[in-house]
């Protein structure tokens, strides 16, 4: 449980970089105005799908890192001793997500 | 401006150049007096025999992720991923001063080391792990030796060229423009970008870029930039319009105030500082807030005259209604006067840990504005130790600032701003030295320059990165090297700056507002304040001000924008003259003029009345037929 779930977390991290590389080499999207810039008064300030995306993509990394600590940390702590029985639920959500259901964690 | 005699030699870099200074020295010894006692303690258990768990924890001590190496096999591969991990939670810490991060991570990562360990550790883990730190530490001996070498050869080509191209500075600096200045169309169109930002209700932001509130896109650094851009419009082509060009300052003045702007600074205080109770943004370090706030709020009433915010609680930061700190521009000048008395480093940080000697030359250009308004001497105050701290503990061998430095690990990192970055701030307080920056700067410029038909042009290598919404761009690098070259009169390379935000930007006016579409907002506001620069406004607008004797005469009023846009407004103390153009339709415009002589009589030439006569509180109006340019001249009889 533990390693896959930590594996995912670094591979999660170790993959935003390229994603970002991807996107600044121009294999993800061409140029799209700056909604700043191109506001004008009296007109609403359009939203850029881009702003909100970072927000809220910021916000989903840290919400899934701080779930995946949380996994790590219990499971860790418990994996030397503690059966499948006494873990915790999210512990086994978290699990079932990752890894599916069936399979044994290392 | 200084007036302590500096023996600054600009034609020498510093001698102490690519040398660790005394204060980042004794820090990094400390951190590696840390790392040693981490390395000693995680070697014990290994010493020791004792159990498996101490023994993975203990290796993961030296270096992060280490622990991984006892538990063998396949689980070493966690070791390179712990590192990515390590160095993203560096990048966490840069970005918005959690120092927690990395300790979190590195601890961490030890921790669940010791937490796996189950049975018989490897027994090459120990060697594995040598081998690791030894590899990372030669990586960066290697790196840093090469570094070195490369820039002792650009510091000694730098130190050739520097006498020849200080002369050049010195004999473009002469030719200052002088007298009454008028904005042209197009540098109104630019102007206008700011005024339809600045003039919308204080809480409503639209027309700002709003990503994240820690690094270089924040709110703040957007309104600073556009507040340094009117004012340095107000203070050299209308000092005597008030009107909506004050409003509009004023209210970048209110917006910085709204909870949005500053109030990273609760978050920065609890995981930087551990400071869970006093989250005061003027206190300690946050030179991004008080040095650029306080330059920016000072640049106002210098070029404006206006001194409301000198008055207490003119500029409170109100989180709730429990806690809120009263603040002026005396308030936060005093946080950055204290600071630098008390920083080790010469200078002091922005967010906790990081010290950027860009945002101290922000703060070095605050004092500037506090001993222009207020005749005090902070300049002279800490101007030496300033300086020394950014020769001896921030220049690297090629004589280049050094861009970021760590407070607590004594660390360098990668920032990249430019000799042309530094070159018009030091212009106000310290010419020598900025002088020397853009002699340097504008040298290593000329190989990017394309002579073209129409004239030179700057072509920057690569996409670039725009500072102001993370994209890539280059609008934010060409409107620097374009303040900077206007600032010391460099018209080869203002052109050439000009032409490549022309030609790689995408410029488009759109009624009559300019705006370059591949640029943030930000870079916006800079381009545009290149634009309107001429030779030396910047460090005049920030050590001097609007002329005083205009500042003592007649003031225009108007306030509907933009109909009637004001391309220059100066006055003698007596008299005004002033131009104007319209900047919708055109037709018959009522100008409202204050400061005039109580019940004094004015002759008109350029309006529709000849004579107005001020009443007892010394305001009067006058009509204007506004179809195009429309200069009017206003005279005490």
């Amino acid at each position: 449980m533990a390693c896959c779930a930590f594996a995912l977390f670094l591979v999660a991290q170790l993959l935003a970089p390229f994603r970002a590389m991807a996107k600044a080499l121009g294999w993800s999207a061409n140029w799209v105005p700056d909604p700043a810039v191109e506001w004008r008064p009296g007109l609403a300030m359009e939203r850029g799908r881009r702003g909100f995306s970072v927000k809220r993509g910021l916000g989903a990394v840290v919400a899934i890192d701080l779930l995946l600590f949380a996994a790590l940390t219990s499971s860790g702590m418990a994996t030397n001793g503690a059966s499948d029985s006494a873990r915790s639920a999210t512990d086994m959500l978290v699990h079932a997500y990752i890894c599916g259901s069936e399979r044994k964690a290392s | 401006m200084a007036t302590v005699p500096f023996g600054f030699d600009a034609t020498r870099l510093p001698s102490v150049r690519g040398k660790t200074g005394p204060a980042t020295a004794r820090i990094q010894r400390r951190t590696l007096t840390i790392w040693l006692s981490l390395c000693l303690l995680g070697v014990l258990p290994w010493a020791l025999g004792l159990s498996p768990a101490l023994q993975a924890l203990g290796l993961g001590l030296w270096i992060p992720g280490g622990g991984f190496f006892a538990l063998g096999g396949w689980w070493a591969l966690l070791f390179p991923l712990t590192l990515i991990v390590f160095i993203l939670s560096l990048v966490a810490w840069f970005w918005a001063g959690a120092v927690i991060a990395p300790i979190a991570v590195w601890l961490g990562a030890a921790l669940l080391a010791g937490a796996l360990a189950d049975g018989q550790n490897w027994t090459g883990a120990p060697f594995a792990t040598f081998a690791a730190v030894a590899a990372v530490g030669l990586f960066f001996r290697n790196s840093n030796r090469k570094k070195a070498a490369i820039g002792a050869a650009q510091a000694l080509a730098r130190e050739k060229f520097l006498p020849q191209s200080l002369a050049e500075v010195e004999e473009m600096q002469r030719k200052a423009v002088d007298g009454r200045r008028e904005m042209s169309r197009a540098q109104l169109a630019g102007l206008r970008y700011l005024l339809d930002r600045t003039l919308q209700p204080v809480e409503s932001f639209d027309g700002f870029t709003i990503i994240d509130q820690f690094q270089p896109a924040a709110l703040r650094y957007q309104i600073n930039h556009m507040g340094f851009a009117m004012a340095v419009a107000q203070a050299n082509y209308v000092p005597n319009f008030a009107g909506y060009m004050g409003l509009a300052q004023r209210n970048l003045i209110e917006k910085y105030l709204q909870k949005k702007v500053w109030d990273y600074w609760v978050l920065e205080s609890c995981w930087g500082h551990l400071n869970f109770t006093n989250w005061d943004p003027a206190n300690r370090d946050n030179i991004m807030l008080t040095g650029w706030f306080g330059a920016h709020v000072g640049g106002y009433m210098l070029a404006t005259g206006d001194m409301r915010y000198l008055e207490p609680g003119s500029l409170t930061f109100k989180l709730n209604d429990r806690h809120q700190w009263a603040h002026d521009f005396k308030t936060i000048i005093a946080s950055v006067d204290r600071n630098y008395a008390s920083a080790e480093f010469g200078i002091f940080a922005c967010e906790p840990n990081w010290i950027y000697p860009i945002c101290n030359h922000y703060g070095m250009l605050s004092l500037a504005t506090h001993d222009a308004l207020l005749g005090t001497q902070l300049v002279d105050r800490h101007l030496p130790g300033w300086l020394h701290g950014l020769e001896t503990e921030f220049t690297d061998a090629a004589g280049s600032t050094v861009g970021l430095r760590s407070q607590y690990t004594g660390l360098p990192v990668p920032f990249p701003v430019s000799e042309a970055g530094y070159s018009f701030f030091e212009n106000a307080f310290m010419p020598s030295r900025a002088r020397q920056q853009w002699a340097i700067a504008r040298k290593e410029l000329e190989s990017l320059i394309v002579d073209e038909e129409n004239g030179p042009r700057l072509s920057l290598p690569g996409e670039g990165l725009d500072a102001g919404n993370y994209r890539t761009g280059h609008a934010g690098t060409y409107g620097t090297i374009l303040v900077a070259a206007r600032e010391f009169g460099d018209k080869r390379i203002a052109d050439a700056a000009l032409a490549g935000l022309e030609h790689d930007c995408m410029p488009a006016v759109d009624d009559g507002v300019l705006r370059y579409r591949k640029a943030s907002n930000i870079a916006n506001a800079t381009a545009i304040l290149g634009a309107l620069m001429e030779t030396g406004d910047f460090a005049r607008t920030f050590a001097e001000g609007a002329p005083k004797q205009a500042l003592a005469g007649p003031m225009i009023e108007a306030m509907d924008y933009p109909d009637t846009l004001v391309a220059s407004a100066l006055s003698d103390g007596k008299n005004l003259e002033a131009v104007f153009y319209p900047g919708r339709d055109p037709g018959n415009r009522t100008i409202p003029v204050s400061r005039l002589e109580a019940n004094g009589r004015y002759m008109l030439k350029g309006a529709v009345e000849t004579e107005i006569i001020a009443n007892e509180a010394g305001e009067a109006s006058f009509s204007i037929k506004l179809h195009d340019r429309t200069e009017i001249s206003l005279r005490r009889i």
